[in-house]
């Protein structure tokens, strides 16, 4: 059945709840590994880039 | 900072002249953003063919690139006008209060995110160039064909890497110097935000800001906006492409479908890692085979070759002048080299997942990345099979991937082992993915609430260590950009080899010729080593031969840039005569870079 969204787009049927909420937690779980090696890459780059700061140089 | 004033009226000639093509060509694109975009992308691919064809006559000065921009200002003088008038309208009507606060709107604040990062971008552009393959390559090479006027037939020292967007660098950088050249290469990135955001309008209305904010909001953009990174570039014209395409198969004009082909051809002449963008090529040939049915043969012959001068005229290049098409690239003795040097390739199918891991991961940097949101867009395209505009960018995206990897199992096979995967792909998984993504985003829209709520989350979330980071990389560049910081100071403190090129620069002998042994030689202005200076060098004998057959008077060495192991450690090879060690500054830990001189017997 055609959907119109609030955009006054014409489309097709909205999402089923079970499949739209399954499809969240599987991206959920997808997003927590991404962010896992997503720190492990950038965390030194982090540390390297704060360290051009005179405040930061002390810190550590 | 001086350069500012010329980009932006260069800016307004290419999107002038670019109108001014489509008239010719009978196409109209709506809306100032679509015209602005397409516009100045057909001009910066022409601008690259005739800048091609100066460098071949090698006659690239200030001159004739100002002769070439005035060209293009001439024939466009009617479409010049009418974007002047443009632009004021559209200053006047613009509300700046909504600039810097987008009020309550999430699409308002995914544009406003997304302008922010080519905000902190712009910054970095500003700054002189760090970029460690900029300084390796792409203005590396640039600023030698400058110093010749345009290209060398017999290359001495320096080498055939890429073509297609150096060619407009070299128009920059010869016409108002490093600046401009800079800017130029800035400019790919919020064009690439505007096409891919007017590609997804025509897709799903209402989804253009959310397709620029899955671009924007990705490592891969966040962090190559502001340098001169090829990534973007090929990014820009794949997002062209795809819009020319849309268009043709919504509206059947045939220019569309050939202009589809010619900007594909762009984005591959960019650069030969940009090879998953041939995966557009089928739908293309399909999608004239279906509309013009027994006559689409004409339409097809006029696509291979629109296709085939952009992305061919670099390889052409080489080949005539090197006898390889692709130098450093699929070139058997590279590869050769590569298979004794590299990894135990037997164990290439447990690598080949470790490659796909990386691609909707990270690469070898945290920049290359196309973000989780693209990824899992494409994953939610392919479990729903909605809504029907998303499923065709999401098998392109898909089959990049999966052409990519074919390449490299059966014809690069080592190359799985270098972790740059999701970088090649980034314009593709970035360009197609967003035109699937932010459609299947609007349509979720219409689900569930908690299920609207997340998705935008996991679009917006994203954004603040981007953010962070690329504020952080602003901060560094700022002083520098606005005059506060001098260019020397910068660059010694970014450069671990700047103090070393000027100690060289400032010598008064001409005849000063560099081993450079180091990652940037772009701030090294004399004569290098020649191209084939390794051939036949097993040893230190052989080296101290070639080092006196080729007259050089000094060698730079900077640790890490050296594959031969009997080089790896200075001492023991730069240790006695005939080097004088001059100087040595401060690498990383307590190595060293060492300038040495090379005593004449």
């Amino acid at each position: 059945m055609a959907e119109q969204d609030g955009a006054g787009n014409v489309g097709e049927a909205p999402p089923a709840p079970p499949r739209a909420l399954l499809f969240v937690a599987l991206a959920a779980a997808y997003y927590v590994i991404y962010y896992v090696f997503f720190v492990m890459r950038v965390r030194e780059y982090f540390r390297d880039l704060l360290l051009h700061f005179p405040f930061f140089r002390k810190l550590f | 900072m001086v350069a500012v004033p010329g980009f932006a009226l260069l800016l307004l000639v290419f999107w002038s002249f670019g109108d001014r093509l489509m008239r010719g060509l009978g196409l109209r694109t709506e809306g100032a953003v679509e015209r602005f975009a397409f516009s100045t992308v057909l001009s910066l691919g022409a601008l690259t063919l005739s800048t091609f064809a100066l460098a071949v006559a090698r006659q690239v000065t200030w001159v004739s690139c100002l002769i070439l921009a005035l060209l293009m200002a001439a024939v466009s003088v009617r479409e010049l006008r009418a974007n002047l008038g443009v632009l004021k309208t559209g200053v006047a009507s613009t509300s700046w209060k909504r600039v810097l606060w987008p009020g309550k709107e999430w699409q308002a604040w995914a544009a406003w995110l997304s302008g922010i990062i080519v905000v902190l971008g712009t910054v970095q552009a500003l700054a002189p160039v760090t970029g460690m393959d900029t300084g390796k390559f792409h203005f590396a090479a640039v600023k030698m064909m400058v110093r010749e006027h345009g290209l060398l037939t017999a290359p001495d020292d320096w080498y055939h890497r890429t073509g297609g967007y150096y060619m407009v660098y070299l128009f920059g950088m010869a016409l108002g110097g490093e600046g401009l050249a800079r800017l130029l290469s800035l400019a790919a990135s919020p064009l690439a935000l505007l096409l891919a955001g007017a590609c997804s309008e025509r897709l799903r209305p209402g989804t253009g800001r959310s397709a620029a904010a899955v671009v924007a909001l990705s490592p891969l953009f966040t962090g190559f906006t502001g340098y001169q990174y090829l990534e973007l570039s090929v990014l820009l014209y794949v997002t062209a492409a795809f819009l020319a395409f849309h268009r043709y198969r919504a509206e059947g004009d045939r220019a569309w479908a050939v202009l589809a082909a010619m900007l594909t051809g762009f984005a591959l002449g960019v650069k030969i890692t940009a090879f998953p963008v041939l995966v557009f090529l089928p739908p293309l040939v399909l999608a004239a085979v279906r509309r013009e049915g027994s006559r689409a043969w004409m339409l097809i012959l006029a696509g291979i070759l629109g296709f085939s001068i952009p992305a061919g005229f670099w390889p052409v290049w080489n080949w005539s002048t090197t006898g390889s098409f692709v130098p450093g690239y699929l070139h058997q003795a590279v590869e050769d080299s590569m298979v004794q040097l590299g990894p135990d390739e037997s164990r290439w199918a447990s690598q080949f997942f470790v490659a796909l891991g990386s691609v909707v991961t990270t690469s070898e940097y945290w920049i290359d990345s196309a973000g989780p949101f693209v990824i899992a867009a494409i994953g939610g395209v392919l479990l729903f099979r909605k809504p029907a505009e998303s499923r065709l960018p999401a098998l392109l995206a898909l089959g990049a991937v999966g052409f990519y990897m074919f390449v490299l199992v059966v014809r690069l096979r080592s190359y799985l082992w270098v972790d740059s995967h999701a970088r090649y792909l980034g314009p593709c998984l970035l360009g197609f993915g967003a035109a699937a993504a932010a459609p299947f985003l609007g349509w979720m829209q219409s689900g569930p609430k908690l299920v609207r709520t997340a998705l935008i989350a996991g679009l917006l979330l994203p954004a603040f260590p981007l953010v962070a980071l690329k504020a952080g990389k602003a901060a560094v560049a700022a002083p520098a950009a606005f005059g506060i910081e001098s260019r020397s100071h910068y660059l010694a403190k970014k450069i671990e080899t700047f103090e070393a090129c000027e100690f060289l620069n400032g010598l008064p002998d001409p005849d000063v010729r560099v081993q450079f042994l180091a990652q940037r030689p772009y701030y090294l202005d004399r004569r290098l080593a020649p191209n084939d200076f390794w051939q036949g060098v097993r040893g230190k004998d052989d080296y101290l031969r070639r080092l006196r057959e080729t007259g050089i008077t000094h060698v730079i060495y900077e640790p890490a840039a050296v594959a031969l192991p009997w080089l790896k450690d200075p001492d023991a090879v730069f240790g006695s005569a005939p080097f004088v060690e001059l100087r040595r500054w401060p690498w990383k830990g307590h190595s060293w870079v060492r300038l040495y001189a090379v005593q004449r017997p």
